[in-house]
C-alpha cells in the first residue's frame, strides 16, 4: 500500500533508470481517480489499527485456567511456610510455623513439596527445657518437630530476598532441589506467613521488611511465568489484612488475622517455658483443621470439618471475639468462589476434580521391546592444555611458612638509608 | 535388489543390538561381582566421670574406580544422594561433622581420633586437582557446599571464599597419597544441629532408621546429651596390590549421657537413656552388627554387666565385652549394675587428671578496637616434651599482626617466664573481605610447663550490610585447633576404638572465643534519609516557589495611600502622584 502511495507521488516514469527495484507499479490504480487518496489513507489507518489489534490479541487473551472447570485440574500441591522471627521470645511464630507443616504433612505434602523456613531454631535452643520438642498447647503437649523433619532454610538464610528468590525461582547456580519451588502451571500453593508486621509490611528478623508491593509483584511474577494455578496466601501478624491488600494476580486467596490498626494476639503461655506457645489465628485454624482426617468423611468432632469442606466453612469458624481482632478474607481475585474450593485443596493433597480416565478413554500403548542404546559417557568439559597450562603451577593456597629474617637483605637496606641519607646531607650542607 | 538390501540392513542391525546389550550386559557382570558391604557398630564405654559414652558407627563400603569411570554409578546401599554429589564434584574425601558441646578432655580423656569434633558444622573436603584450576575449584566447592547445604538442612552454603581455609600443617595425616587432593577447611561455629540434621543422616543408611542400631537413635534424648556430634565421613582407599579401591562411607554419631540425670543412682540401661526400646528390627542389609562395652576400671564385684554371659577381648589395654547383634537372643536391653556403687563415686571424685595435656584459648586486653588472642597450652608431664601445631583460622575483620606473635612458657607452678621454642610460623595474612587470616604455629611445650601462645589483633570496621540479624551478639571465632604428635606415648585410659588401629596424632578443639564488634545505630539510614529528604524538601520549595514567583516592588502613593506598583525602569525615580 505504501509502496503504491509512493510510487504515485513520485510520478513513476519507466524510464527512470535510477529508480531501485520496485515492484511495477500498477496503472490500474492511476485511472481510480481524486478520491483515491482519501480512501488510500483510510485503508492505511485501518490496515495499522488492524495489525495493532492482531498483535495484541495474544496479551487479552488469558491463560486457560480462566473458567472455573479448568481450575479444578491442578495436579500437585505445595505449601510455603515461613516464620520471620528470631529469638526465643518469638517461639510462638515458630510453633505456628511447624503447625501447619504438621497439618500439611498429616493432610498428605509430602515433604520435598514443603519448604519450611525458621528464622530461628527452638527446638534444640538451650533455653528449651524439652530438648528438640517444639509444642503449640501447654495441655496436650503434642511435640510438633517430631522425628522426621526437614527444614529448608534456617537461620540466617530466612531474608527477604531468599524468600522472593523462592516465589520467583530467581536462584542461583547449584541451589538444591529442596531449597526451591518447582511448581508448576499446575499447581495449588499454600503460602503461609507468620511473625510481626505492620501496615502492608511483615518483618524479617528485624533487620529487614517485606512490604505488600513488593509480595504482590512476587505474585505478578509467578503468573506471567505460570508458576501455579491458585495460592491461598495466609498470614497471621499484626495488621495481616494490609499485606494482601496489593495483589493483583489472579487465582490468588487471602487471608489475614487482623485489619488495619489492629493486633494479633497469642494465645496462651506455657509456664515451663516461660513463653506464649501459640498465635490465636493459628490456633483457631488449628482448631478447625485437626478434626479432619483422610480415612473418614465424617468429622471427628461434632460440627466440625470434614475432608469435603470448603474453605468457606474454614473461614466461618474464625470468631473475632475469641481472636481479638478481625480476620479478613479477600477472594475477589479467584475464579471459584470459596464454597466451592476444598480445604484439602490446598492443606492437603487431594485432587478433587481431576478426571479420573475411563476405561474407554485409555489408550494402550503396544508392547514394543526397545533396546535402549547405552549412553556414551560425555566428557566433562575440562579447561584446555593452554589453561591448565597456565596455571600449572599455582601460586601456594594457604599460609606460607615465615622465614628468618634473611640478614643480606637486612643490610641492603641499612646501606641504602646510609646512602640516602648521606645524599641528602651532602646535598643540605654543601 | 532391494531386498537384499534389506536384509543386509537388517542383518547389520541385529549385529548392532547384539553388541549393544552385550556391552550391557558385560559391564552390568563386572559390577555385580564386587558388592557393598554394610555394618553397624556400638561402642560403650564409661567415662572417668561417670559418664557414659554412645558411638554408633554406621560403615558402608562400595568398590570403586577411576573417577568418571561408569562402574561408580551403579550404587547398591551406598546412597546414590551423596555419592552422585562427590563424584560430580570430584571429592576424593569428605569429613562433615555436625556437633553441640565440648569434649572434656579433662574429665573424659582422650578421645578416639574423630570422636571429637569442633562445635557447630566442620566441613573438610579433599579435592582432586587433577585437570582442575583455581576458578574451577572454586565453582565446585560452591557446589558442593550447596549440595551439602540441600542434603543435610544446613546452612554449609554460607562457607565461600572468605571464611574458608587451605591449612599449611593441619590433616596433614589425612592427607591421601593416591591422588593429588587440595584441602579446603570451612566452620560453622554458631550452626544449631537438631532432628533436621539427623532426618536425612538417616535417610542416607540402608536400612534408614526403621530397622537395626539406627533404629534406636532418639533425637529427644541425643541432642539432650552433654555431647553429641553426627558425623559423615567418606574416604577412598586402594589396595597396593592390585589396585582395587574401595569407597567408605561411615556414618558416626557420639553422644555423651549421664546416668544421674535419669534417676540418683549410677545403675542405667539403654532404655533409661535412649529411651527406646533395645530390640528393633534387626537390618537385614547389614553384614555384621556388634556391641562392644568397655568394663570399667573397677574392683569386681562392684559392677556388673547384664546380660553376663559376654566374651571379652582387650582392646588398648582395656577389657571390652563384646556382643554379636545378630545372635542376641535375650530380648532384654543391656544394662549396668552397681551394686556396690561407691568405687566408682570414688573414681570419678578422686581421679587424677587423665589427659597430660590441656589447651586453654581465650581473648585478653580485648575491647571493640583491639585485644589480644592467647592459648595456653599445659604439658602436664614430668619428662618429656611434646610438639604441638597450632592452627587458627580468622575471619578476614580480625586482623592479626604477625610480629606481634609471642610464646612464652612458665614452668608449673612458677611465674617466672622462659623463652618458649618455636619451630615455625605459617602465615596467611587475610584481605578484606576475600580470605581470612591463617595462622599456624608449630611449637615445643616442655615438660612440666605453661606456654602461652599470643597474638594481637585489630578489629575492622563492618559495613552497615554485614551484620548479622542479630548484631549485638557478636561473632564467634571458632578455630583453635591443636595436633598432637604422641610419638607413642599415650596414657593407658582411652575410649574403646572401633579397631584396634590407634593413631599417633591426637587433635584437640580449643574454645570458641566470641568477639563483639562495636555496631553501628542500625537506625541511622532512615535518620539520615528523613533528614536529608527533609533539608531537600525546604530548599526546594523556597527556590521553587522563588523562581515561580515574580518579584514586585511597590510604593505607598502619598495621596491615595494605595500600593502602587513600581515598573523596574521607574525605580528610583519618584513620580508625583
Amino acid at each position: 500500500m505504501l509502496v503504491s502511495v509512493d510510487n504515485h507521488l513520485l510520478g513513476h516514469t519507466r524510464t527512470n533508470a535510477a529508480r531501485p527495484s520496485r515492484p511495477p507499479p500498477s496503472h490500474r490504480r492511476r485511472e481510480h481517480g481524486p478520491t483515491t487518496t482519501m480512501t488510500r489513507t483510510i485503508a492505511t489507518i485501518l490496515a495499522v489499527l488492524a495489525v495493532t489489534l492482531v498483535l495484541a490479541l495474544p496479551s487479552f487473551a488469558s491463560p486457560p485456567a480462566a473458567n472455573a472447570t479448568a481450575a479444578d485440574d491442578a495436579t500437585n500441591n505445595w505449601a510455603v511456610l515461613v516464620c520471620t522471627s528470631r529469638y526465643w521470645f518469638n517461639y510462638r511464630h515458630v510453633a505456628n510455623t511447624l503447625s501447619m507443616y504438621r497439618t500439611v504433612k498429616r493432610l498428605g505434602i509430602p515433604d520435598d513439596q514443603i519448604l519450611l523456613l525458621l528464622a530461628d531454631d527452638m527446638a534444640c535452643n538451650p533455653r528449651n527445657s524439652r530438648p528438640a520438642s517444639v509444642i503449640n498447647n501447654a495441655e496436650d503437649r503434642l511435640d510438633l518437630y517430631g522425628d522426621t523433619v526437614e527444614v529448608d532454610y534456617r537461620g540466617y538464610e530466612v531474608t527477604v530476598e531468599n524468600f522472593m528468590r523462592l516465589l520467583t525461582d530467581r536462584m542461583p547456580e547449584h541451589t538444591p532441589r529442596s531449597k526451591r519451588l518447582l511448581t508448576d502451571e499446575k499447581s495449588r500453593i499454600l503460602v503461609f506467613m507468620t511473625g510481626h508486621g505492620g501496615d502492608e509490611f511483615l518483618k524479617f528478623q528485624d533487620k529487614e521488611e517485606l512490604g505488600a508491593q513488593d509480595l504482590a509483584d512476587a505474585f505478578a511474577q509467578m503468573w506471567e511465568k505460570r508458576r501455579y494455578r491458585e495460592v491461598l496466601f495466609m498470614v497471621d501478624t499484626c495488621q495481616a489484612n494490609t499485606l494482601y491488600s496489593r495483589i493483583s494476580a489472579p487465582n490468588v486467596v487471602a487471608v489475614g488475622s487482623s485489619a488495619k490498626d489492629e493486633s494479633s494476639y497469642s494465645h496462651h503461655m506455657d509456664m515451663n517455658l516461660g513463653v506464649s506457645v501459640i498465635d490465636r489465628f493459628t490456633y483457631a485454624n488449628l482448631e478447625a483443621l485437626e478434626s479432619v482426617h483422610l480415612a473418614s468423611a465424617s468429622a471427628s468432632s461434632p460440627g466440625g470439618l470434614n475432608r469435603t469442606s470448603s474453605l468457606a466453612d474454614l473461614f466461618a469458624t474464625y470468631d473475632p471475639v475469641k481472636l481479638a481482632s478481625t480476620p479478613g478474607v479477600r477472594s475477589d481475585l479467584s475464579k471459584r468462589p470459596l464454597e466451592s474450593i476444598p480445604i484439602l485443596d490446598f492443606f492437603g493433597a487431594s485432587l478433587t476434580g481431576a478426571k479420573v480416565p475411563r476405561d474407554e478413554d485409555r489408550v494402550v500403548l503396544e508392547a514394543r521391546l526397545e533396546v535402549s542404546p547405552v549412553p556414551t559417557v560425555e566428557k566433562v568439559a575440562r579447561p584446555t592444555e593452554e589453561e591448565v597450562g597456565e596455571s600449572k603451577a599455582p601460586r601456594p593456597v594457604g599460609p606460607v611458612k615465615v622465614g628468618p629474617a634473611s640478614s643480606w637483605r637486612a643490610y641492603l637496606h641499612a646501606a641504602a638509608l646510609a646512602g640516602l641519607v648521606g645524599i641528602m646531607s651532602f646535598v643540605t650542607l654543601v | 535388489m532391494n531386498r537384499s538390501l534389506a536384509l543386509v540392513a537388517l542383518a547389520v542391525l541385529y549385529l548392532v543390538a547384539i553388541a549393544r546389550t552385550g556391552h550391557a550386559d558385560a559391564t552390568h557382570a563386572k559390577s555385580s561381582s564386587a558388592t557393598d558391604v554394610f555394618t553397624e557398630h556400638l561402642a560403650v564405654d564409661t567415662l572417668p566421670d561417670g559418664k557414659v559414652l554412645f558411638a554408633f558407627d554406621f560403615v558402608t563400603k562400595r568398590p570403586w574406580s577411576s573417577p568418571g569411570s561408569r562402574a561408580n554409578e551403579n550404587y547398591d546401599l551406598f546412597p546414590r544422594t551423596l555419592g552422585q554429589v562427590l563424584d560430580r564434584f570430584g571429592v576424593e574425601a569428605l569429613d562433615l561433622t555436625m556437633t553441640q558441646g565440648r569434649w572434656m578432655h579433662d574429665a573424659w580423656g582422650w578421645p578416639v581420633d574423630g570422636y571429637a569434633a569442633p562445635p557447630g558444622f566442620d566441613v573438610r573436603a579433599w579435592l582432586r586437582t587433577e585437570s582442575r584450576n583455581a576458578t574451577t575449584l572454586d565453582k565446585d566447592w560452591v557446589g558442593l557446599t550447596n549440595a551439602l547445604s540441600g542434603l543435610f538442612c544446613g546452612s554449609l552454603n554460607f562457607l565461600d571464599a572468605t571464611n574458608i581455609a587451605t591449612p599449611a600443617l593441619a590433616y596433614k595425616d589425612r592427607q591421601v597419597s593416591r591422588v593429588a587432593t587440595v584441602l579446603r577447611h570451612g566452620r560453622l561455629a554458631r550452626e544449631a544441629v537438631c532432628t533436621e540434621n539427623l532426618t536425612p543422616w538417616g535417610k542416607l543408611l540402608p536400612c534408614s532408621t526403621k530397622a537395626g542400631l539406627a533404629a534406636t537413635l532418639n533425637g529427644y534424648r541425643l541432642f539432650d546429651a552433654d555431647y553429641h556430634s553426627i558425623q559423615t565421613l567418606v574416604s577412598i582407599s586402594c589396595t597396593s596390590k592390585d589396585g582395587a579401591c574401595t569407597q567408605q562411607l561411615t556414618q558416626r554419631v557420639v553422644a555423651v549421657f549421664n546416668p544421674l540425670r535419669q534417676s540418683n543412682k549410677p545403675d542405667w540401661s539403654f532404655t533409661s537413656l535412649m529411651d527406646r526400646p533395645w530390640s528393633r528390627p534387626a537390618c537385614a542389609l547389614a553384614a555384621s552388627s556388634t556391641l562392644h562395652v568397655t568394663l570399667p576400671d573397677l574392683p569386681a564385684g562392684t559392677f556388673q554387666l547384664h546380660p553376663a554371659d559376654y566374651a571379652t577381648v582387650v582392646i588398648s589395654d582395656k577389657l571390652v565385652a563384646t556382643f554379636d547383634l545378630k545372635r542376641w537372643s535375650n530380648t532384654n536391653d543391656f544394662r549396668f549394675e552397681f551394686p556396690d556403687p561407691a568405687p566408682l563415686l570414688n573414681s570419678v571424685f578422686d581421679h587424677p587428671p587423665p589427659t597430660d595435656f590441656s589447651v586453654s584459648r581465650y581473648l585478653t586486653d580485648a575491647g571493640q578496637e583491639r585485644g589480644i588472642l592467647a592459648a595456653d597450652l599445659i604439658n602436664h608431664r614430668q619428662v618429656g616434651d611434646r610438639t604441638a601445631q597450632y592452627t587458627d583460622v580468622l575471619p578476614w575483620f580480625v586482623r592479626e599482626y604477625l610480629h606481634t606473635v609471642t610464646y612464652t612458657c612458665y614452668p608449673l607452678g612458677h611465674a617466672a617466664p622462659v623463652d618458649g621454642q618455636v619451630e615455625g610460623v605459617w602465615f596467611q595474612h587475610g584481605i578484606d573481605r576475600q580470605r581470612p587470616t591463617v595462622m599456624e604455629v608449630q611449637v615445643t611445650v616442655p615438660a612440666s610447663h605453661l606456654c602461652t601462645l599470643q597474638v594481637e589483633y585489630e578489629l575492622a570496621n563492618l559495613q552497615y550490610a554485614e551484620f548479622r540479624p542479630d548484631a549485638e551478639r557478636g561473632f564467634e571465632v571458632g578455630s583453635g585447633l591443636v595436633t598432637l604428635f604422641l610419638n607413642g606415648t599415650r596414657p593407658a585410659r582411652l575410649p574403646t576404638a572401633v579397631d584396634a588401629k590407634t593413631s599417633d596424632v591426637v587433635r584437640i578443639h580449643a574454645d570458641i572465643v566470641q568477639m563483639q564488634l562495636p555496631v553501628p545505630d542500625f537506625s541511622m539510614p532512615y535518620n539520615v534519609i528523613t533528614f536529608t529528604c527533609t533539608v531537600l524538601a525546604f530548599y526546594f520549595g523556597t527556590m521553587f516557589s522563588l523562581t515561580l514567583s515574580r518579584a514586585v516592588s511597590y510604593r505607598i502613593g502619598e495621596k491615595t495611600k494605595q500600593p502602587v506598583v513600581v515598573k523596574i525602569d521607574e525605580l528610583g525615580r519618584h513620580k508625583d502622584e
